[in-house]
C-alpha cells in the first residue's frame, strides 16, 4: 500500500479518530451529566454503549400480550407472536432475535418509565403509545368497543415456567368510524 | 483490519504468521455478518409493513433522530425499500467478500454496505444490538480512511481505531458486569440462560443447581473481558490466547444464546486488535 495522503489529512484522521473514542469512552459512564448530553445529540447513533446483559443481565422474557372488551364482557388474553428462532440455526441465522430484542427494548422501556415517573404519566410517553400502536394494529373481536396490552415476564422451563405480569395499561376505546372495518 | 499486509511481509513478524497469510481473511468476517443481516432483515420484511412491529407509524414514536426522518416513516421507509436495501447490501457484502477490500470494487461496496447498513439501523430504530454497533462503526471508519486516501498510515489509524473500540467494548463491559451485583454474586448466567430469548432454560435450571459453576462462569467473563485490553501490550502468545478465547467466547454465545452476529462482528475486528498489538510491542 503506497502512502498518498498528505501529513495534514492524516492529522486530521487520527484527530477525528481520536475524539470519536474519547466520546466513546465518556459514553460509557452513563449517570454522567456530559454523557447525557452526548446521548441528546448523538442523532445518529455513532457512540456506543457497551454493557453486553450488565449490569442487570436479562433474567426473563418480557411478552406483549393484549385482549378485547366486549361491553360487559373481557375476551381472552392474546399474545403478540414473536416466536424464538429454532435452536438447530439461531447460532447462524436468526431474524427472530432482532423482533424480540425490539419487543423487549420497548417494554424494558415502558416498565422504566412506569418506575420512574408512574403508570398515568408513563401513558404519554414513546414507548407506551408505541405498544399501544403495535396492539391496535391487530384485528378486533366482533362487537369489542377497547383494548389494553400487558407486558408480562416469563422464565423457566416449559411446564415450571414462572409468570408475573408486570403492566398492565388501560382500556383504549377503538374509534367508532373505523371499528366495523376492523372487525374479523 | 484496514492495514496493508505489506506491514506484516517484514522479517521481524514472520514468525508470528497466524494472520500474516491470511490478512484479509478476519476483515472479511464482518461481510459474513452484513450477508446474514441481509438475509435476516428480507426474512423478517413483514415486520416493516404498516401493520408490524416496525411500522413507520411505530418507530416514528419512539425514535428521536430528525436526520433519519425522512428514511424512517417516509416513502423510503415501507417493507418493500427496506427489501430493495437489503438485498443490495447482500451482493456489496459478495463482493467484498470475493475480491476484498483492497480492490476498487470492494472498496466501493464497503461503503455501499455503509450506506445500507446505516439506512437498516436508522429505520429499524429498535431491536438493535452490540454487533450492528461494531459493524456501522468499522465501516464508518473505513469510509473515513477512503477519504484520508486509503494509505498505509491511514489504514494504521483505521485499525488502531477499531483495536480501541474492541478494547474500550469489552473492557466497559467487564467493568459494568463487576460492579453489578447479579454478576458478582454468580447468579447472572443461570438467569440469562433460563430466558428463552437468550437462552436454554434447561440448562439454566442446570446451572442454577451448580452454584459453583455458575460463579465461576460469571467472575471468568467478569476477568476475561477485563482483562481484554492487554491484548495489545502482552506478549504475543497472550495476545493470541485473548483472541483464541474471544472467538471460543463469541461462538459459544452464538450456539447458547443466539448472538449469532457477534461471532462475525468482533472476530472480524480481531485482526485489528494484533496489528495494533504489533505497532505498540
Amino acid at each position: 500500500m503506497i502512502e498518498t495522503a498528505p501529513g495534514a489529512v492524516l492529522a486530521v484522521l487520527w484527530a477525528a479518530l481520536g475524539v470519536w473514542f474519547l466520546l466513546s469512552a465518556v459514553n460509557q459512564f452513563s449517570e454522567w451529566e456530559v454523557a447525557r448530553f452526548l446521548r441528546r445529540h448523538d442523532r445518529l447513533s455513532f457512540l456506543p454503549r457497551w454493557t453486553f446483559f450488565a449490569p442487570n443481565p436479562a433474567q426473563a422474557d418480557l411478552r406483549l400480550l393484549w385482549r378485547d372488551e366486549v361491553p360487559g364482557v373481557p375476551q381472552p388474553w392474546q399474545e403478540f407472536r414473536a416466536p424464538f428462532a429454532p435452536r438447530w440455526r439461531h447460532w447462524l441465522f436468526n431474524p427472530e432475535l432482532v423482533t424480540h430484542k425490539a419487543l423487549a427494548d420497548l417494554s424494558g422501556s415502558l416498565l422504566q418509565t412506569v418506575a420512574r415517573i408512574g403508570e398515568d404519566p408513563a401513558m404519554f410517553s414513546g414507548p407506551y403509545i408505541a405498544l399501544l400502536a403495535v396492539v391496535m394494529s391487530f384485528p378486533a373481536v366482533e362487537g369489542a368497543q377497547a383494548r389494553e396490552f400487558a407486558v408480562v415476564r416469563t422464565s423457566g422451563v416449559p411446564g415450571e415456567r414462572v409468570m408475573k405480569v408486570a403492566f398492565i395499561s388501560r382500556p383504549h376505546a377503538f374509534p367508532e368510524a373505523s371499528a366495523d372495518a376492523r372487525v374479523r | 483490519m484496514l492495514s496493508s499486509p505489506d506491514r506484516m511481509r517484514s522479517p521481524r513478524r514472520v514468525p508470528t504468521r497466524v494472520f500474516a497469510d491470511a490478512a484479509e481473511v478476519p476483515s472479511r468476517l464482518l461481510f459474513v455478518g452484513l450477508l446474514i443481516e441481509s438475509a435476516e432483515a428480507i426474512r423478517m420484511r413483514e415486520a416493516f409493513e404498516d401493520s408490524g412491529l416496525f411500522a413507520r407509524r411505530v418507530i416514528a414514536l419512539v425514535a428521536s433522530r430528525p436526520a433519519g426522518y425522512r428514511v424512517q416513516i417516509g416513502p423510503g421507509g415501507g417493507a418493500q425499500s427496506v427489501s430493495t436495501m437489503m438485498g443490495l447490501q447482500a451482493v456489496a457484502a459478495l463482493v467484498v467478500l470475493a475480491v476484498g477490500l483492497d480492490a476498487a470494487a470492494g472498496a466501493a461496496a464497503g461503503l455501499t454496505c455503509l450506506v445500507t447498513s446505516g439506512y437498516l439501523r436508522w429505520r429499524r430504530a429498535i431491536g438493535g444490538n452490540g454487533a450492528d454497533q461494531l459493524t456501522f462503526m468499522v465501516l464508518a471508519t473505513f469510509a473515513m480512511v477512503v477519504l484520508a486516501g486509503g494509505g498505509s498510515s491511514a489504514r494504521r489509524a483505521g485499525d488502531t481505531f477499531v483495536a480501541a473500540q474492541v478494547c474500550l467494548a469489552y473492557f466497559a463491559a467487564g467493568c459494568a458486569k463487576l460492579i453489578s451485583p447479579v454478576w458478582r454474586s454468580g447468579e447472572a448466567i443461570n438467569g440469562v440462560l433460563a430466558t428463552e430469548g437468550f437462552g436454554i432454560p434447561r440448562l439454566g435450571r442446570r446451572l442454577s443447581n451448580a452454584p459453583a459453576l455458575s460463579h465461576m462462569l460469571c467472575w471468568g467473563v467478569i476477568v476475561w473481558e477485563c482483562a481484554f485490553p492487554l491484548a495489545l501490550v502482552a506478549p504475543r502468545p497472550i495476545t493470541l490466547g485473548f483472541l483464541s478465547s474471544g472467538v471460543l467466547f463469541h461462538l459459544t454465545c452464538a450456539v447458547v444464546m443466539g448472538l449469532n452476529r457477534f461471532v462475525w462482528a468482533f472476530c472480524g475486528c480481531y485482526s485489528a486488535v494484533w496489528l495494533t498489538g504489533d505497532l505498540l510491542r
